[in-house]
């Protein structure tokens, strides 16, 4: 046998077998997962390319609690077609909460030489924390439960006001780990 | 090869926006304010319901909470450690505690119960136990059943 062929076999045996021990307990620690306790912790995705600002008001007594402005993504490298995700795990006193969100980016000209605010949404969103630590359950990112959380989608720039040229890398698999250390470096 | 001058100048301009983008990397990517809170919580006094009084609504009222002996001893009951009674054998009482405006310490309420055991042997013998109950808008009318153990 070729000293590449049993390479190959023993990396393929190698990955088969770190396949089935991965996905299951390894120790009595990892028998008892720690799922999330604390029913104030939440989950708060901003999906798209446009920066935002969202006014975390409080439902009952209508007062402005906290603000947050997110700087959006670049839309020059995108990944099947969409920015990257944005992910942010915080907490909020019990009670109803109102969400005011104003989504926006600037355009830039040539002559004159500026930068124009374009305002692209302007939408509410409710969360309610209450005593559930896992009421809020997403799937797609974070792949745990949360006391709550808020899907936010801040919507993409238009190619016309981005005038420069834009890369879409379209792939699936383990190329997503490649694509988000290039996005890492990109930030 | 030679570039036209509107080439070159739209390739200067990209050169602007790549060196742009580059030049805000020093923004955070998310800025957080936060804004303390102008309402002081209040502690509106306590107050006594009759339960069959003909004149106030009881159904579905979520700041009501009754306490009920479900003992033949004395309960002594302190609530969030200022209104202090004490509940006879097998009677009931009811309350209309002030509702949750948005801050947990307001609903949040803190009950201690003690109970006398008098024994022929060994004098009295206290059992003391502490719970919370919540009060929430959408919530229900609340009754505790208080044994002595």
């Amino acid at each position: 046998m070729k000293t590449r062929t049993k390479k190959a076999l023993i990396l393929g045996f190698l990955v088969v077998v770190l396949g089935c021990a991965g996905t299951r307990p390894i120790n009595q620690a990892e028998m008892w997962p720690k799922f999330n306790t604390d029913p104030a912790k939440g989950v708060v995705i901003l999906e798209g390319a446009a920066s935002c600002t969202i006014k975390f008001i409080n439902a009952t007594t209508n007062e402005l609690f906290m603000e947050w402005s997110d700087r959006g993504e670049s839309p020059a490298l995108t990944f099947n077609g969409r920015a990257p995700t944005r992910v942010y795990i915080t907490a909020l006193p019990k009670g109803s909460w109102k969400l005011e969100i104003e989504t926006f980016y600037y355009q830039n000209y040539i002559f004159p030489a500026s930068r124009k605010l374009i305002s692209l949404y302007r939408y509410t969103a409710g969360v309610w924390v209450g005593n559930d630590p896992r009421a809020f359950s997403d799937r797609q990112y974070t792949r745990k439960d949360w006391g709550w959380g808020v899907s936010i989608y801040t919507g993409d720039i238009p190619q016309y006001d981005y005038q420069s040229p834009t890369v879409d890398i379209q792939t699936t698999g383990i190329a997503t780990d490649a694509v988000n250390f290039v996005r890492s470096l990109f930030r | 090869m030679k570039l036209p001058k509107t080439c070159a100048l739209f390739f200067c301009f990209i050169l602007l926006v790549v060196v742009a983008e580059c030049a805000a990397t020093e923004i955070p990517q998310l800025v957080i304010k936060k804004y303390p809170s102008q309402i002081e919580p209040t502690h509106p006094p306590l107050q006594t319901i009759k339960a069959d009084d003909p004149f106030y609504s009881v159904a579905g009222d979520p700041s009501l909470v009754t306490f009920t002996s479900a003992t033949d001893r004395k309960l002594h009951i302190t609530i969030d450690d200022r209104y202090k009674f004490y509940l006879p054998p097998g009677k009931s009482k009811c309350f209309a505690f002030p509702i949750n405006s948005g801050r947990e310490d307001i609903a949040k309420h803190t009950v201690r119960v003690r109970v006398e055991r008098l024994t022929q042997y060994y004098g009295s013998w206290d059992t003391i136990r502490t719970f919370n109950f919540y009060i929430h808008l959408d919530g229900q009318p609340q009754i505790f059943y208080l044994s002595d153990r």
